[in-house]
């Protein structure tokens, strides 16, 4: 699922921050383990809560290793975005979480 | 040993039942359907932790199935690994399948298909036996031509072979269309998760626990029928008094449930337990003596490691031992995943030491793979750097050269730069890669400019000339190398004296080059440098095999053979050029079968050390394939030497070899037109260079010439120039003399008989046969006879009934009955017998009264001890027998002897 201007295929060689949307809460505690995505959980209403990665900008076989770690961990994807670079906090620094 | 001995065997079988597993009936009843004629295949489709590996091998168990099962892992994704595994794994599951996977390597995509999978497939349809082949964890295959191959096969498969896949994501395999035409039988997430009756009698193998029928329901519902997240609550619940209240606070989470579990697991441990879980977690594998280094790092008095390992495995904590002795282990995978996301390090450095630490232990006890692998995870590259720095002599030493590349390349470039003695064997393993020779000289002149070893750039200098041919500038880079390198550059240092000494054979100073051969080779074994003692023996055989004095040569590849060996006594990369060379004795006896495996493993080990290495192996294979009349596997090798040759771009001699080997192999069997290519090239290009007036003689090379004048003579044979033909044999016969070749002079007089004879002179043919024969007798070489075909026989039998020495007519039995089946006289009684002996067998068996040992009877037949041992077991069991008195008595009753 791709969002905002279309892209061309150069674009793709270049790496981009992506958010990655599952179901369930993820434990912050995970970040670190999929080196420094950014995790928030959201509560709703009426179903139960989902998560969000905020993946800094990384290409697109880095995000496949993410997308196979998530699976191996049984965890169900919702949905996958490509976000601008300034969608992304932190101009794609690396976040750490360490405590 | 085989190549394919060295496949795991542990990937080739079922895994063994776990205790605690549930019989899944529902399932076992879609299982079933992949057994029907029109279901090419069964795709189990789930990710990780679902029971795909428990259900099949339980359903394969229950249902008593022969099956053929190849559990695929990592390393796998190599279409040759993957291919020589599937053939051996099929030859294991079904006994009519006999195609052997030792030559798989040759073969290009089209060759493969006709080569080995349409056999395949043909001998699977016409075995009356079911054939069921189960690849697991399928998904660590991405190579698109291991699809390819195993797509192949799904769409041809004959209806008595069904083919099981289980795997975490659908394989890029045609699915779609064997679905259109009803051919695929799937079990997916939906059908494998664990229903509430599944759950409750897998609850209930766990004795203490007991749970209400609500409770069941909850956690079904809860852990969603993964039956990894049940496996772990099952721990947690263990230790529970009030098992509903946690059940209850279990499905009320909605985290992860495997952080929950794991929360719960972790918090039940003792404080140093759980510290033990958490830092060991960094490890692939680990083991007490391992574990204990790590834990000095955060505890003050850690209990021993081997004893919480034993305790852990004891309490089912998702601990697996790899070997029987219960002294390795490592995590379940999830488990591991799990803990090392808890991992909260103290500091930041904290991760960093446990890598740095694991590397140094590792280091210590030289398990050097591991060691790097932990050192690149320090993420220090000098200190990774150092590492590798360090280990390359030795690293060298063992001739594992492919693997110091490894190493290498994953290193930051700009670590590589500053340290020039780490860029001198980067650019040594590069040559042996293959890489082009600008690559390599870019690098060494970089090295050059920074100041290394004294001397060190100048060794390999010394060896690109001797390769390029330059002797006279490769022996004095080569001097002046020795008189800088520093005394404990083992390696640099033999290298640049084999330079010399090599360089002195080919000026024509052998006494000299073979004298400082056999010095450096004793020095280099007591140094420790496998590498260059082994192939500094392999280099003095070469030498006699030119001289055809074959049982010397024997002895050394023999002794380079026993040198070529790890501590745990696995052959070395470089025992390859060892088991080559035995391979091409084997091959000039016409010990078909011998030779192809001696030549197959060796190349196997030999790409290991070297790439170019390779070469000499594969010129056997060609003479082999020629030998056997396997034409399109002649083919297929021919292009992997044009190949090898091209790459191998430090020299144009190897092209050559290349080149001559084929237009020889052609010659022989009459077709003439890459010879007629060769010389049109050579009118057109190098002789107006040269500016050579072109005269027949003078397209030959004048280093190669006598190895050219065969495919001359043939030319002239065939074109019914006898007397030009007879000429150019006497030359050849000089040229033999000159440099001391028997084998060519031998080679000479064939065709000298083979001109006689189409010339009407049978004596003179005689006479020339009678020549050869006596060069050829002392050493029993058989294959310049065979290769020569009908006619040649024809002569050896006109020659068997006119000459009179027992001698020459026992030889030509010989040669004789490596082709044809002996005389009826001889053929052995088939009664009581499942198999006839083969005329080797015999002859062993007759020699089995004289009570020769096996080390005797192998000097006797000029063959190596463990053929002897093989073809005993072969007469044992053809006999029935299990000791060698019972094989003579048998033979006796038999009239064998």
């Amino acid at each position: 699922m791709v969002q905002g201007r279309r892209h061309s295929k150069a674009d793709f060689y270049t790496t981009s921050p992506y958010e990655i949307r599952i179901h369930g809460e993820l434990d912050e505690r995970w970040s670190e383990w999929f080196s420094g995505i950014r995790i928030h959980v959201e509560s709703s209403e009426v179903g139960p809560p989902q998560t969000t990665l905020q993946c800094p900008p990384m290409d697109q076989s880095r995000l496949r290793g993410i997308m196979n770690k998530l699976w191996d961990l049984n965890l169900s994807i919702l949905s996958v975005i490509r976000l601008e670079d300034q969608e992304f906090d932190n101009s794609g620094i690396p976040i750490q979480t360490g405590e | 040993m085989d190549f394919t001995e060295h496949l795991l065997t542990t990937k080739l079988q079922v895994p063994p039942l776990p205790t605690k597993s549930v019989r899944r009936g529902r399932l076992y009843e879609s299982l079933d359907r992949g057994l029907h004629p029109n279901s090419h295949l069964t795709l189990i489709s789930a990710p990780a932790g679902y029971g795909k590996t428990t259900l099949l091998s339980n359903w394969i168990h229950d249902r008593d199935l022969p099956v053929a099962w190849y559990s695929i892992d990592e390393g796998d994704n190599d279409p040759i690994r993957f291919s020589a595994y599937l053939l051996s794994t099929l030859r294991k599951g079904n006994p009519d399948i006999t195609l052997s996977p030792s030559s798989i390597d040759q073969f290009s995509e089209d060759e493969f298909q006709a080569q080995l999978l349409i056999p395949l497939l043909n001998q699977i349809s016409q075995s009356p036996r079911q054939t069921l082949l189960v690849l697991d964890d399928y998904h660590w295959i991405q190579s698109q031509t291991i699809h390819d191959r195993v797509g192949y096969l799904l769409e041809n498969l004959p209806p008595q072979a069904h083919i099981f896949i289980a795997t975490r994501s659908d394989p890029a395999l045609p699915i779609t269309r064997l679905r259109g035409r009803g051919q695929v039988n799937e079990l997916r997430l939906e059908d494998l998760r664990f229903r509430a009756k599944e759950v409750e009698s897998f609850l209930g193998i766990f004795s203490n626990l007991d749970l209400s029928s609500e409770d069941i329901k909850i956690l079904t519902d809860r852990s969603e029928g993964w039956i990894s997240s049940l496996q772990m609550a099952v721990v947690s619940l263990q230790s529970h008094e009030d098992k509903g209240s946690f059940i209850r606070s279990f499905s009320g989470s909605h985290h992860y449930i495997m952080d929950y579990l794991l929360d719960e697991v972790i918090r039940q441990q003792s404080p140093e337990v759980q510290t033990f879980l958490l830092n060991t977690s960094i490890l692939k594998r680990m083991c007490g003596s391992l574990c204990d280094a790590l834990m000095e790092l955060v505890s003050d008095a850690p209990t021993p490691s081997q004893k919480i390992l034993t305790e852990l495995e004891r309490a089912n904590l998702f601990i697996i031992a790899l070997d029987d002795r219960r002294q390795w282990y490592r995590y379940h995978r999830l488990f591991s995943d799990l803990l090392q996301s808890r991992l909260k390090p103290p500091d930041p450095d904290h991760i960093p030491a446990l890598h740095r630490v694991a590397s140094q232990w590792f280091e210590e006890n030289r398990f050097m793979d591991d060691a790097v692998h932990h050192a690149l995870l320090v993420h220090d590259p000098v200190f990774a750097a150092d590492l590798i720095e360090r280990s390359a002599q030795a690293t060298f030493m063992r001739s594992e050269t492919m693997t110091f590349l490894r190493w290498v390349q994953r290193l930051p470039e700009k670590e590589i730069q500053r340290r020039p003695k780490l860029g001198i064997y980067r650019a040594w393993s590069l040559l042996f890669q293959g890489a082009p020779l600008s690559t390599i000289e870019a690098h060494l002149e970089k090295d050059d400019e920074i100041s290394g070893p004294p001397g060190s750039a100048l060794v390999l200098k010394a060896y690109i000339s001797l390769s390029k041919g330059q002797l006279e500038k490769g022996i004095d880079s080569a001097e002046r190398a020795l008189e800088n390198l520093p005394q404990d550059e083992i390696v640099l240092r033999d290298f640049a004296t084999f330079c010399i000494s090599a360089s002195l054979i080919s000026l024509g100073d052998s006494e000299r080059g073979i004298k400082l051969f056999q010095q450096t080779s004793q020095r280099s074994h007591q140094a420790g440098n496998k590498m260059l003692a082994v192939l500094l023996l392999c280099k003095l055989a070469e030498y006699r095999v030119r001289q055809l004095q074959n049982k010397e040569a024997q002895d050394l590849y023999q002794k380079a053979l026993s040198m070529a060996t790890d501590e745990q006594g696995k052959y070395l990369p470089i025992a390859g050029s060892a088991l080559i060379g035995l391979g091409n004795l084997a091959l000039e006896q016409f010990e078909l079968e011998e030779a192809e495996r001696l030549l197959q493993e060796g190349i196997q080990y030999a790409r290991r050390w070297n790439i170019i290495s390779t070469l000499g192996g594969y010129l056997s294979v060609a003479l082999l394939q020629e030998a056997k009349g396997e034409l399109d596997k002649l083919t297929a090798t021919l292009e992997i030497l044009h190949d090898l040759a091209r790459r191998f771009d430090a020299s144009e001699f190897d092209d050559l070899a290349v080149e001559i080997v084929e237009m020889g192999i052609k010659a022989r069997s009459g077709d003439f037109t890459s010879f007629h290519r060769w010389v049109s090239d050579w009118e057109q290009e190098v002789a107006p260079a040269q500016k050579i007036k072109p005269g027949l003689k003078d397209y030959l090379s004048p280093r190669l010439y006598k190895y050219q004048l065969p495919i001359l003579i043939r030319l002239q044979i065939k074109e019914q120039h006898y007397d030009e033909a007879l000429t150019l044999v006497d030359r050849l016969c000089e040229e033999a003399n000159k440099a001391d070749r028997p084998y060519l002079k031998a080679e000479a007089e064939i065709l000298r008989a083979l001109t006689y004879h189409r010339k009407g002179e049978p004596a003179s043919s005689l006479t020339a046969l009678q020549q050869a024969l006596e060069i050829a007798l002392p050493q029993k070489t058989t294959r310049i006879f065979l290769v020569e075909g009908e006619e040649l026989i024809q002569l050896l039998k006109i020659a068997r009934s006119n000459l009179y020495t027992h001698e020459y007519i026992s030889f030509i039995d010989y040669i004789l009955n490596k082709v044809e089946p002996p005389t009826p006289k001889e053929t052995p009684l088939t009664h009581d017998m499942s198999e006839p002996l083969s005329p080797r067998e015999l002859e062993i068996l007759r020699l089995l009264p004289s009570g020769l040992t096996a080390e005797e009877l192998a000097d006797e037949l000029i063959i190596s001890v463990n053929t002897v041992r093989s073809h005993l077991k072969n007469i044992y069991a053809k006999l029935g027998v299990h000791s060698r008195h019972e094989a003579v008595a048998r033979a006796n009753d038999l009239n064998l002897l």
